[in-house]
Order: C-alpha cells, then structure tokens, then sequence
C-alpha cells in the first residue's frame, strides 16, 4: 500500500494531471457558487475523455466534484438558494443564522466541516482498499452480475417518493443500453433500421440532452442569481465571525463532526444513495440525537450546519468506494467517472485493488488535494468568487451550452449525435418537469453492458447453479437488507425535509 | 425556519426573480388546468415508453437468447410497471408532491410569463445554432449564434459579444482542430471558416 501511495503521488504530480486541476479548479468554484446547480464540468471532461490519459480524465472529474462540494453551501448560506441538491440542507440552519448576522460563523464551520469531512471520506476510501482486495478474492462473475444489478435499482428503489419512476427509468436506460451490435450473439439489437445504431447511442450525446441542457436551461429561465452587491456585502460583514466558526466546529462540536463525517461516508458508500442522501441522513441524525435539537434546529443551530456540511463532503470519499471497487456508481458523476474510466480502459473492479492500485490511491489523493486547495482558496478569495457568480445565467448559459454541444459532438464525431442529444433534452425537460428522477437511466445505461458481460461469463462458467454459490447468496440477502434499511431511512429523512422545508419565496 | 421571513432578504439578495420552492398560490381552476396538462404529458411520455418496450420485446424474438435475456426481462418489468403508472396518472385529482433523492424539479418563480419567454429565447437560440452547424458548419455557427444570443439576448454590448465570438472560435480552432484533430462534417450550404481560413488551420 505505501508503495502504491507513493507511486500514486509521482503520478499525480505530473504536468498533465495538475494543468487538469488548474483548468477545472475556476470553473468547479464557480461551479458550486450559481444558485440551483453548476456548469457540466464533467459532462465536457467526458466529451474529451477519449483524447485525455484516463488518469488525468479521471482526476479532473474527482477534483471538480470536490472543490464544488466546498463552494456549494456558500449560497444556501448567504441567500436561503441551495448551490446544488447537496446543499439543500445547510438551508435549514445556514440561512436562518446569515438573517441573524452570523454568517461568518456557518461559513467557517462549513468550511471546517467539508475540509475535515472530505479527509475523512478519503481516509476512509484508502482504509477500505486493501479491505477490499481481500474480500474480492471471494467475488466471481455471478457476485459483480448481481452488483451491476444492485447497482441499476438501488437508485429506484431509493427514490422516496417515486419508486415506481425511479424503476421505470432504471429498466428504460437498460433496454437504452441494449441497443447496438452485441458480441454476445452476434446480432445487432433494435436498430430500427438505422445504420447509426449499430454502435448503440453514444453515452455523452444522452448526458448532455438529458441532464446539462435542462439545467442550463433552468438556469437562464429561472433567472436565479447572487446579487453582486449583497453577496459581497454580506462576506465583507461575516469575515471576523468566519475564524470563530471554524473554531466552533473543531473544538466544541468535534463528535457531532466526526459523527457526521463518518455517516456522510457510509451513506455516500451504499449503492445507489449517492451524496445527495448523505447529508439529509445526518442532519436528521444529529436533530434526533443532539441535546435541545428538536427545539432548536432549523432556527439558526450552527450543528444542523456542522451536520449536514460534513456529511456532504465526506460522501465523496464514500461514493467512490461502490464505483471504483465494485463498479456501481452512486450519482450521475460517478457514472461519468465510471464511463471514462471505461473509455480509457479500465475497468472497475479487482484490477482497480490489484495491479491498478496506484490508480485508485490517485483518486484518493486527489480527493485530499482538493480539500486542502480549495478551503483556503475560499476562505481568502470568496469575495471576488462570489462576483463571478453574480454574473447573469443569460450570460454564463450560452457559451456553456456551445460547449456542451461541442463535446456531445467530439466524442464520436457523428453529427447524428447531436439530434440525439435533442431528442434527450425534450426527455430530460420532461422528467424534471414531471418529478421522474433522470440519474437512474445514465446508471442503468453505464451498467448494463457490465450486467450483460457478467451474467454471460457467469452463465457460461456456473449455469444456473450461480445461485447456491454461498457468495451470491450473502450479497443477495445484503442486498435485500440494504433495500429495506434504504428505503426506511429515506423515509426518515423524507418526512424531516418534508416538515422542515417550507418553500422559500425570494421574489 | 427563522420568523424572519427569507422573502425580504432574498429578494434584496438576488438580482432574478427565482423562487427556489414554489410560488404565487393558484386557484383551484388553475390546478385542475395544470393537473390536466401535467397529466397529458405525462402520458405522452409514458406512450412513448410503452412503445419503445413493445419494439423491443418483439425485436428480441429474432435474437439468441443470450443477447435477449437482459432486454426482455427490461421489457417484463418496465412494462407493467408501465401500465401501473398509467393507471395512477388517470386517476389521480391532485398533482403529487414529488420527492426525489437526486433530481430536482424545474424552479417556478411568481412571472410564469417571462420564464417562458427566456425558455424559448434559449430553445431559439440552440435551435439557430443547431441549424447553422448543419449549413455553414462548427467554426461559424457555433461562435456566431453564442454570439449573436449574447448581444439580443443576454445585452452584453458589442464589444463583449464580439469579444465571446473570437474566443469560442479560438477554443474550436485550438483544442478541437488543432490538439484533437477533430474531424467535421460537410455543411449542406458552405463552410465560410473553411473557405478563408481552412489552409492556416492545417498548416498548425
């Protein structure tokens, strides 16, 4: 392991990966700065993916998710506005505390808690590597077969709320993915007659129709944005109370950190949860268990921040565990990550523990990196990020969508690609209009062709007594646990959003 | 939350006219219309999920098995589940609060009128630069529609739109031409880029 570590860092401090973090690091700061959601950093990484060395792709993507996890509750903070659906819960105490003129201190101890957080999600990542390489001596074909198939329902079975939605889209993205010519069988699968879908739709052209261009234009039709003035005036106000918070949270809150941070992991670590679970989780944890929360939280609690900050990030350490080792990404970006690691040819699993280890501790690193990177970098320059984000979404849209188009044409150079991306965007625009959740489709899509290779070499190695194989069993059973423990939790952090969100009219 | 009311601060806070949950409360004939149309397009959407499993299932008869399994048993559990959402879209009265883990809704603000009117601005313009990429090619219709959105649209002024076409034309030319040796396709009309400046760009 140390070797790997330290193969892992000359890895990383190489010319090609830190250009791609100095590329990403402004755009992801701004990024987790708008209002209501960021710019489809990922999505354009993805357009180059097939260009760019799979380790400098793959940090990119990391990196950005990271540094935008630590920008993205200044907003809900200073405005009431999440930055993104991770951020939703900083709302309930940030805001009421920023009314109160104490912003500076649920700035600080976000700051702390996301720093504090994020390293303890990629320790707990690095912990849990050669605990893996252990277990994954036990797993075969049939055991991945059942986690890809985990890995395409979870998200569906977890969507409270809209559960038979979220199935829907899980079994749509798979019989997506099914178009195309198949190795299994020889045969070219639902091409409607047309040549363009023998190879099967290309993954960017759907992410850019189905997730970035119904954000953009949420973006620019809602009009949301920071104030120049206000939000300057405010981070101007709360600079004094910033260091107090921060001490806040390390000296007289550490258990509820820590706490916190290791939930977010767990959380962050169970198929299909992903992060935007994670901090919910724990803000509805620590309301139950803190002394006087039940009074106190969503009025101005600096724990509700502290609870729900550092689960948010330590979730990034979490949700790379079930990707990187098992191959089920947990969120739409770690399904990008596990399409580009795929595109660069390297494929999640035993490999990523074994020989492609210090791979996987560059992740980890990179998870540091940007932890340690950005906290200071906000801490001394939010002010002049936070005018970048007052910028119009009129403005910021545009350009961002030609970007989107270009990389959603450049991954396959098929000018076909772009209608597809149309016809997924009037999809997307539909979903999000009508509540149908969209990231289980791109996992059922990034699943499905692992789900089929597995199930076909366990088929052809077992036959049908795969089933009575004790591993199988186990996962299956963990399965159906996790299922029903999932959907229970959900159901907890549900009716606390449900109690505490009120609409927040900022008109 | 706070008794002091978020919508005071917020609105001296932000330049937009967002609403982050919610808005202006509608009638009871307003939710019926709303609840009708959601309801339509929502089984728009469904219809065309239904036939895109029913293509599929009977496609997946010509198949071996081994390249049908996965696609029908997508199709044996999509489809009913299908039928049952059907079914909960015809009979429900009140459009459902929806609560989703990793996705959230479009935001409505309390000026219906103008969000639409930015919706389709934005649909225009892609519209214009999907169509000037089909007859004049990337390097002009992508820089100039952004371009010419930005100037009507976003009111940045001419310099600064100006400004935004040569750098996207830049971007294109730099990374896509010249680091990815990106390959374009041939525009139905004529490619102007390609015409004045397609000899230097090769010579890079």
């Amino acid at each position: 392991m140390g070797e790997a570590l330290v193969e892992a860092a000359g890895l990383l401090f190489a010319w090609g990966p830190i250009l791609g973090f100095l590329v990403v690091l402004p755009v992801a700061l701004l990024s987790g700065l708008i209002p209501g959601g960021g710019l489809p950093t990922a999505v354009v990484i993805l357009g180059f993916a097939w260009t760019l060395d799979p380790l400098v792709a793959a940090t990119m993507v990391v990196f950005s998710m990271a540094a935008s996890d630590i920008t993205e509750p200044v907003p809900s903070i200073l405005l009431g506005i999440p930055g993104s659906r991770t951020a939703q819960a900083t709302i309930l105490d940030g805001y009421p505390l920023a009314q109160q003129g104490k912003a500076g201190l649920a700035l600080g101890a976000s700051y702390t808690c996301t720093l504090i957080g994020g390293l303890i999600g990629a320790a707990a990542l690095l912990i849990a590597l050669p605990m893996a390489r252990h277990l994954l001596q036990y797993f075969g074909a049939a055991e991945f077969f059942l986690l890809a198939l985990m890995g395409i329902f979870a998200v569906g079975v977890v969507s409270q709320g809209a559960m038979v939605k979220g199935l829907l889209t899980s079994t749509f993205g798979i019989g997506i993915a099914t178009i195309g010519y198949t190795p299994v069988g020889n045969v070219v699968r639902a091409d409607m007659g047309l040549t363009y879908l023998w190879e099967g739709i290309n993954l960017t052209p759907i992410i850019v129709g189905l997730f970035a261009l119904p954000e953009l234009i949420d973006l620019v039709a809602s009009d949301t944005r920071v104030s120049k003035k206000a939000g300057s005036t405010l981070l101007k106000e709360s600079r004094s109370q910033v260091y107090e918070g921060m001490l806040l949270a390390i000296r007289k809150h550490k258990l509820l950190l820590l706490r916190s941070s290791l939930i977010g992991t767990f959380v962050g670590a169970m198929p299909g949860l992903g992060g935007s679970a994670g901090h919910w989780i724990s803000y509805a944890s620590a309301q139950a268990t803190e002394k006087g929360a039940k009074e106190t939280f969503g009025r101005g609690d600096i724990r509700g921040v502290i609870a729900a900050d550092s689960a948010n990030n330590s979730s990034d350490g979490g949700v790379l565990i079930p990707t990187v080792i098992f191959g089920i990404p947990g969120s739409p970006g770690m399904a990008i990550l596990l399409a580009i690691l795929i595109i660069g040819g390297t494929s999640p699993g035993p490999s990523m523990v074994t020989d492609k280890l210090p791979f996987t501790m560059a992740l980890v690193l990179t998870l540091t990196i940007a932890n340690i990177v950005v906290v200071p970098i906000m801490l001394f320059a939010a002010p002049f990020v936070l005018k970048l984000a007052s910028i119009r979404p009129a403005v910021l849209a545009p350009p961002a969508i030609a970007l989107v188009t270009l990389a959603a044409y450049s991954s396959n150079f098929r000018t076909a690609d772009l209608l597809v991306a149309a016809g997924f965007m009037v999809l997307g625009i539909f979903m999000k209009a009508y509540g149908w959740p969209r990231p289980p489709i791109l996992i059922a899509i990034v699943l499905t062709p692992i789900l089929e290779q597995y199930m076909n070499i366990a088929t052809n190695a077992y036959g049908w007594s795969m089933i009575q194989r004790p591993q199988f069993l186990i996962i299956l059973g963990i399965m159906v646990v996790a299922f029903v423990y999932s959907a229970k939790m959900q159901r907890g952090a549900g009716s606390t959003q449900e109690t505490r969100s009120e609409p927040v009219d900022v008109a | 939350m706070s008794d002091s009311s978020p919508q005071v601060a917020g609105s001296e806070a932000l330049g937009g006219t967002g609403t982050a949950t919610g808005g202006v409360p509608e009638s009871q004939e307003e939710q019926v219309r709303r609840r009708r149309i959601e309801s339509a397009g929502e089984a728009v959407l469904l219809g065309l999920v239904t036939a895109f499993f029913v293509y599929l299932g009977i496609d997946s008869l010509g198949w071996p098995l081994s390249a049908a399994l996965i696609p029908r048993l997508a199709v044996l559990v999509g489809l009913p589940l299908v039928g049952y959402r059907l079914f909960v879209v015809m009979r429900r009265t009140v459009a459902p609060p929806t609560r989703m883990i990793m996705d959230t809704g479009f935001r409505s603000g309390d000026d219906p009128a103008n969000e639409a009117k930015r919706f389709f601005w934005l649909i225009a313009y892609m519209a214009l630069m999907s169509t000037g990429i089909v007859l004049f090619g990337f390097h002009t219709a992508v820089p100039l529609a952004t371009a010419v959105f930005m100037y009507y649209f976003g009111k940045v002024g001419l310099f600064r739109s100006a400004l935004l076409f040569v750098l996207l034309l830049s971007l294109v030319v730099l990374v896509y031409d010249v680091f990815i040796s990106a390959r374009w396709p041939q525009p139905l009309l004529f490619d102007p880029f390609n015409a004045l400046f397609g000899e230097f760009v090769r010579s890079l």
